[in-house]
């Protein structure tokens, strides 16, 4: 074994996290950092080449991130904005292509440069507008779901133009042309099966065996992946990208009563092949002789960061949407796409273009990722700022909320471990008026509790975070575990909370002790204690 | 891509049989890879199986550093060196002993030796929480003898691999080993509960954090050419410190588990079907294994003080090869050391011997085994007749508030227990103690339980108390069983005994507190109008 895979990834996950302690000093979002990360292992000290492998794992990485997505939304939210993605989605290709086209032409570039670099432009980057969206909590917000319809839908017109293209540099002849128009076909056609067989998976197949997989956290986690993978694998057989092949099986996922427990569990997954995947764009991109064309590099950025969303702005508001929900999915689009390199090496690689172009196109990728990745982040002050100097009002969209957040669980009382103390806990304490919120792994123990209900391992940071501990008036730990329940007292001690815990060996009393808990749970002794009593009254002890 | 999706779909189908069978899930795996490699047959692409056998390793290695927690073993640090030790040792010789007399070189015999030595902390620390024996005496006993063969494979796994550079390359290894296990130390000491609790971070860069560590160490093993799991152990060990080590372990369980499942499907992959001379060499070795494990094992946890049934449940438990003795012998393999087919014949005994655990290390062989034990029972200090006492069947941490009370009452009281040492103590306390199992009807008969006033059964199993209930027969109606639910109380009150049921004691007691120190809202603007 050369351990090749190790070295590189070693350098990766090092070089991503000096850049993401640099990076928080001046709040840069994280894709930025990891990009510039790449950019120094890469093109600037030449210290690594992406080979097979990590590209492998940079397609995983794309692959969870949109599972994470498909498994955030259900099919009702997903119709919701079905009528907005589309028009919207196939709007903005038409009108950046057009007017991309004419901006590149007047800027000197020829014809056939021009239409490679107005279609670079018209695509915008699903991986990095969703993973800003996860980082912002919003992907399950109306603009977040409408954001992430027209990306599906650029991500479908991408395989057309991938497709015509790839005719194209075999010579345009006759027989080429019906190929292309075959595969575009079995395109929309794999697209419509796809979907079909993902939807009627989730009705009739997934629900049963699920049900019992969730007895497993561990089963159904990695069932979770192996559907997800699966999924991807017809995509591409059909010939469509993997991105809507993970993204329907999340959806289908969505569905059944565990998604947001395997949510949780997918993400740190997902956090380190993404890590792994920004960080590998940052090393492939060709900078090459960039700089000189660092004028152009800065006009078609420009066209991108504020024409992408004014295109969108007009078509959003014009279907009703209000100004707030337009604006904020109009901001998404303001960067183009990985695609658009893989297209732009296409057309170097088939002779069309020169390998200026490409490194053009990197530039203009580095400036409109980095810059869109702190509007979107910072998309509100943004818009309060646009609206103070009454720039949105052009547009005359609406202006009442439809977006309404839902209420957060406030001082509630959390009880971890759904076995008969935990069962006992959660009864008492909800007939006793106290808001409660129980969790466990098995969704099953949860069953017919009064009160909500949660699946998940409390030991993740992110289940803490849903469970809102930091806001809870306590948490009650009925669990049988020695590390789970130090960490849930220490974890409540951070947010000062309080906490009972279950003592369930007296070995670990004198322990719990010194973890200054407010109330240890000791049914074991307090056993005892009943039986003292009863003994009493037998006459069996004296005192 | 369709190589890696392949193993992992492979690995799903693996562990859905594994919990369909109840059986542990890293020997299906193993299986589960072996099949698939043999259906694609030639198409595969070796690259993806040996990338996955790398990362899962890795991963493998560095979660069980994450583990590797010393103040856990402290409290038994005796027990545990005793057991690891000799288990270990006695093993390895017997191993090394076998492999001679079955033909194997002496390369190859060590290989078998430490591949025999080690039991496996995976499938052993599952079973043990899913029996909730984690924080019996014996269920730290074992883990924590668990974490210390990991740790003498680790150093193993340096010896061997320069050992064809000689002694001083060897004990050259040795002190690199300690050099970075140093490094570790001061990480682990200073250094981990700044970097993932002091410093603020998201969840994001917290993982990246927690990998760094462990491809920093990864680094350094590899500058040092030591072989990577020494570098992914000690990065494991600097985050096991208390509360880093459930941090990191809800960060990385994920990740780890995803990998783990990886590298067990694809080192099946890289088996191949050995001769059928090999076959019986490995029915040989885990027929020795397991022959060896139990009595020793529990000989000598016996003789630290584990009770006889507990000891011969370790005994039982760790009569596997280990998961460390799979990356053992692929580093024998990959550096040619030992043969493809011997590597595959060690790989096959440990999906044997992982597979036999569960049903080798039921509490009814245990029972079975108990027959044998020269030593049960000890020596009886009861009186010929005795009646209108009070039995109590399993005196644990609380007999203490039930026996000396009643003792000193005036009442006779029988304590069974299987702690030598608590009957040592209840002896010289002039309280009539007996060594043995509660649930032994033989030890029932002894203590003359039918003609008591009162049974107190306090046994840690429940399974244990169904037998006593079943064995005092006609006079149930003196007996009381402390049970924790409502379910094990309806089976006990269904038997004519009455149940103790601590749990809803405690729920009463948490109820109280909390409406006095954290009342309902209503409740407490109530309270403040009132007052």
């Amino acid at each position: 074994m050369q351990f090749d895979l190790l070295h590189q990834l070693g350098w990766i996950v090092i070089a991503g996290l000096l850049f993401a302690f640099a990076g928080k000093a001046i709040r840069m979002p994280t894709i930025i950092v990891y990009i510039f990360a790449g950019l120094l292992l890469g093109p600037l000290s030449g210290l690594l080449e992406v080979d097979h492998p990590l590209e492998v794992i940079s397609e995983l990485g794309i692959a969870l991130l949109l599972f994470l997505v498909g498994l955030e939304l259900s099919l009702e939210k997903v119709r919701d904005v079905g009528k907005v993605a589309i028009a919207a989605g196939i709007g903005q290709v038409v009108f950046t292509a057009f007017f991309g086209f004419i901006l590149c032409w007047i800027l000197g570039f020829e014809i056939m440069e021009s239409l490679f670099l107005a279609t670079a432009l018209t695509f915008s980057s699903t991986v990095v507008v969703v993973k800003l969206l996860d980082q912002k909590g919003d992907l399950d917000s109306l603009y977040g779901r409408i954001a992430v319809g027209i990306f599906l839908v650029q991500d479908l017109v991408v395989i057309v133009f991938l497709t015509v293209l790839a005719g194209m540099a075999g010579g345009g002849e006759e027989a080429e042309a019906w190929a292309i128009i075959q595969s575009v076909l079995m395109a929309f056609g794999g697209m419509i099966l796809l979907l079909a067989g993902i939807l009627l998976a989730s009705r009739y197949l997934l629900p049963k065996p699920f049900a019992w997989a969730a007895r497993n956290p561990d089963l159904i986690f990695i069932w979770a992946l192996a559907w997800c993978f699966i999924a991807v694998l017809a995509a591409e057989v059909m010939g469509l990208s993997l991105e809507i092949g993970a993204f329907l099986a999340g959806l289908s996922l969505a569905q059944l009563p565990y998604n947001d427990d395997l949510r949780r569990r997918v993400h740190p997954l997902m956090n380190f092949f993404i890590a792994v995947f920004f960080v590998t764009l940052g090393i492939q991109m060709e900078l090459g002789d960039a700089v000189e064309w660092w004028k152009e590099a800065v006009v078609l950025s420009l066209f991108v960061l504020i024409g992408n969303p004014l295109i969108f702005m007009f078509i959003i508001a014009r279907m009703g949407y209000n100004q707030k929900t337009a604006f904020n999915t109009s901001v998404t689009v303001a960067q183009i796409s990985e695609f658009s390199f893989i297209f732009a090496a296409m057309g170097v690689s088939s002779g069309l273009i020169g390998n200026s172009i490409l490194s053009l196109t990197a530039l203009i990728g580095v400036i409109t990722i980095a810059v869109s990745a702190y509007m979107i982040l910072y998309s509100e002050p943004l818009y309060n700022f646009c609206c103070r100097w009454g720039l949105l009002k052009m547009f005359r969209a609406r202006s009442q909320e439809e977006d309404i957040p839902p209420d957060k669980t406030k001082d509630h009382i959390i009880v971890i471990g759904m076995n008969y103390l935990g069962r006992r806990i959660v009864e008492t304490l909800a007939n006793a008026g106290y808001q409660v919120l129980a969790i466990d792994t098995d969704p099953v123990k949860l069953n017919g509790l009064p009160g909500q209900t949660m699946i998940g391992n409390f030991d993740y940071a992110s289940v803490q975070e849903a469970a809102g501990l930091a806001d809870a008036r306590m948490v009650v730990s009925a669990l049988q575990i020695e590390d789970a329940n130090t960490l849930i007292a220490y974890r409540c001690r951070q947010h000062s909370v309080p906490c009972a815990i279950h003592g369930f060996d007296q070995s670990l009393l004198g322990e719990l002790a010194e973890l200054n808990i407010d109330f240890i749970l000791t049914p074991k002794l307090d056993g005892v204690i009943l039986q003292r009593e009863m003994l009493k009254e037998k006459g069996l002890i004296k005192t | 891509m369709t190589d890696f999706i392949f193993i992992l779909i492979a690995a799903a189908i693996a562990h859905g049989i594994a919990v369909l069978l109840r059986l542990p899930a890293i020997p299906v795996y193993l299986l589960a890879g072996a099949a698939v490699r043999a259906l694609m047959g030639g198409e595969s692409d070796d690259d993806a199986w040996i990338y996955a056998v790398e990362l899962g390793l890795v991963f493998l290695v560095f979660s069980v550093g994450v583990e590797l927690n010393p103040k856990r073993i402290n409290k038994q640090l005796k027990s545990v060196w005793m057991v690891g030790i000799v288990q270990f040792g006695v093993l390895g010789l017997c191993g090394y002993g076998i492999a001679h007399w079955l033909g194997y070189s002496a390369i190859e015999a060590v290989y078998i030796t430490f591949a025999l030595s080690a039991s496996s902390t995976l499938v052993v620390v599952r079973l043990l929480k899913q029996r909730q024996q984690m924080f019996e005496p014996y269920g730290r006993l074992v883990s924590g003898v668990l974490l210390l063969q990991d740790v003498f494979i680790i150093v193993i796994l340096v010896l061997l691999l320069r050992v064809d550079q000689g002694i001083s390359a060897m004990l050259m290894g040795l002190a690199q080993t300690a050099a970075i296990g140093g490094l570790a130390w001061i990480g682990h000491r200073w250094l981990a509960n700044w970097l993932v609790i002091k410093v603020k971070q998201d969840e994001e860069t917290l993982l990246l954090t927690i990998l760094s560590v462990l491809f920093v160490f990864l680094g350094i093993a590899w500058a040092l050419d030591l072989p990577l799991a020494v570098g992914a152990f000690m990065g494991g060990f600097v985050l096991s410190v208390f509360p880093v080590n459930g941090v990191t372990r809800g960060m990385l369980s994920s990740l780890s588990g995803f990998f783990v499942a990886m590298f067990f499907t694809a080192l099946g992959a890289l088996l191949v079907w050995p001769e059928p001379q090999m076959w019986n060499h490995a029915l040989i070795l885990g027929f020795f294994l397991i022959l060896i494990t139990v009595p020793l094992v529990t000989f000598i946890a016996e003789y630290t003080g584990i009770s006889a049934k507990s000891a011969i449940e370790s005994g039982l438990l760790l009569s596997q090869t280990s998961e460390f003795s799979l990356i053992l012998v692929l580093q024998g393999w990959i550096l040619m050391q030992i043969s493809h087919e011997l590597f595959s014949m060690l790989a096959l005994l440990t999906v044997g011997t992982m597979a036999l655990t569960p049903f080798l290390s039921h509490e009814r062989v245990a029972h079975f085994l108990m027959r044998w034990h020269p030593l049960i029972g000890g020596k009886w200090r009861l009186p010929e007749s005795i009646n209108n006492h009070v039995v109590i069947l399993g005196y644990g941490g609380a007999g203490d508030y039930v026996a000396t009370p009643i003792h000193e009452s005036g009442t006779k009281v029988v304590v069974v227990d299987d702690d030598a040492a608590v009957i040592r103590r209840l002896n010289r306390q002039e309280i009539y103690a007996v060594r043995g199992e509660a649930s032994d009807t033989s030890v029932l008969r002894k203590v003359c339980a039918e003609k008591a006033q009162l049974v107190i059964v306090a046994v840690r199993r429940f399974s244990d108390a169904e037998k006593i209930l079943q064995a005092l027969g006609d006079c149930r109606g003196k007996i009381w069983v402390r049970v924790f639910d409502a379910a094990q109380a309806k089976v006990v009150e269904s038997q004519g005994a009455t149940a103790i049921v601590g749990a809803d004691q405690t729920v009463e007691k948490f109820h109280l507190w909390l409406s006095r120190e954290h009342p309902v809202e209503g409740d407490s603007k109530k309270s403040e109008s009132q007052g």
